[in-house]
């Protein structure tokens, strides 16, 4: 399993769209985080439940693929104690128009959910 | 070349950027952060139709390294072919487990399943630029 040995908070994104969720990705890495991408909640569900790995926030598209939906997710998220937050359509669309704003508030968002654990 | 597409180098001191394609969300995040420590940068893709979305935004590219085995129409061999309509000079290496020696691809290398980190990155070292290369030395390629 990669080396987290840096101790650099580390975020999950979860999203089906491999452009999204790279654009949220290359964001958050250029931030300092260490990113984990999961294109589905099935995916998610097997980083979450990798021992060898720690998982500060997830950032989950509300309509992410996968067996379970992103609220069901973000209940087991929350069990494994991570903070998650669950990103509407709505917001996503942002990120075509106004992609600025869009991943500054990411930013903002995952920063907020690190601290308060 | 398309309009479309971005092609740089070593020589303009850009970091090399290798799109990775693979299945498995654990080996994907280990590849790319262990590439990632390494220097490089890279864009993750969990199947092939992601790889090529990926490639059809006309983002810079070094290399690709692909699994053989995902899910979804392509495979990784039938990817490389793919690629290499859009891209011929761009270095595509297959990983897989499970290859038959025999088997056709037009990738430049095959890497079998384990590997030693160290044989990945001298693979990865040895190809990056490969495209920019071919580029410079004959312009009018494709």
């Amino acid at each position: 399993m990669a080396d987290q040995t840096e101790q650099s908070d580390c975020i999950l994104v979860v999203d089906g769209d491999v452009l999204i969720r790279h654009a949220i990705a290359d964001y958050l890495r250029n931030c300092g985080y260490v990113v984990i991408e999961a294109s589905s909640t099935d995916e998610a569900k097997i980083v979450l439940s990798e021992e060898s790995l720690t998982v500060d926030a997830v950032l989950c598209d509300a309509e992410a693929p996968g067996s379970s939906n992103a609220f069901e997710f973000r209940a087991l998220a929350r069990h494994n104690g991570r903070r998650s937050r669950s990103l509407s359509p709505a917001t996503l669309k942002r990120l075509h128009t106004r992609p600025p704003n869009f991943v500054r508030r990411v930013r903002t968002l995952a920063g907020h959910m690190i601290r308060r654990q | 070349m398309t309009s479309a597409e971005v092609l740089v180098g070593p020589g303009d001191g850009h970091t090399p950027i290798i799109l990775l394609a693979e299945d498995n969300v654990l080996v994907r995040f280990t590849t790319a952060e262990m590439l990632r420590e390494a220097g490089y940068t890279v864009l993750e893709a969990v199947d092939a139709s992601e790889a090529l979305a990926l490639i059809a935004t006309g983002h810079p590219l070094d290399l690709v390294l692909s699994d053989v085995r995902m899910p979804g129409e392509m495979d990784g061999i039938t990817l490389t072919y793919a690629i290499k309509e859009v891209r011929p000079n761009l270095p595509v290496v297959l990983i897989s487990s499970h290859l038959d020696p025999n088997t056709t691809h037009v990738g430049e290398a095959f890497l079998s399943k384990p590997y030693q980190p160290s044989n990945l990155l001298e693979l990865v070292e040895r190809l990056v630029g490969a495209e920019w290369q071919i580029k410079q030395s004959n312009p009018t390629a494709s």
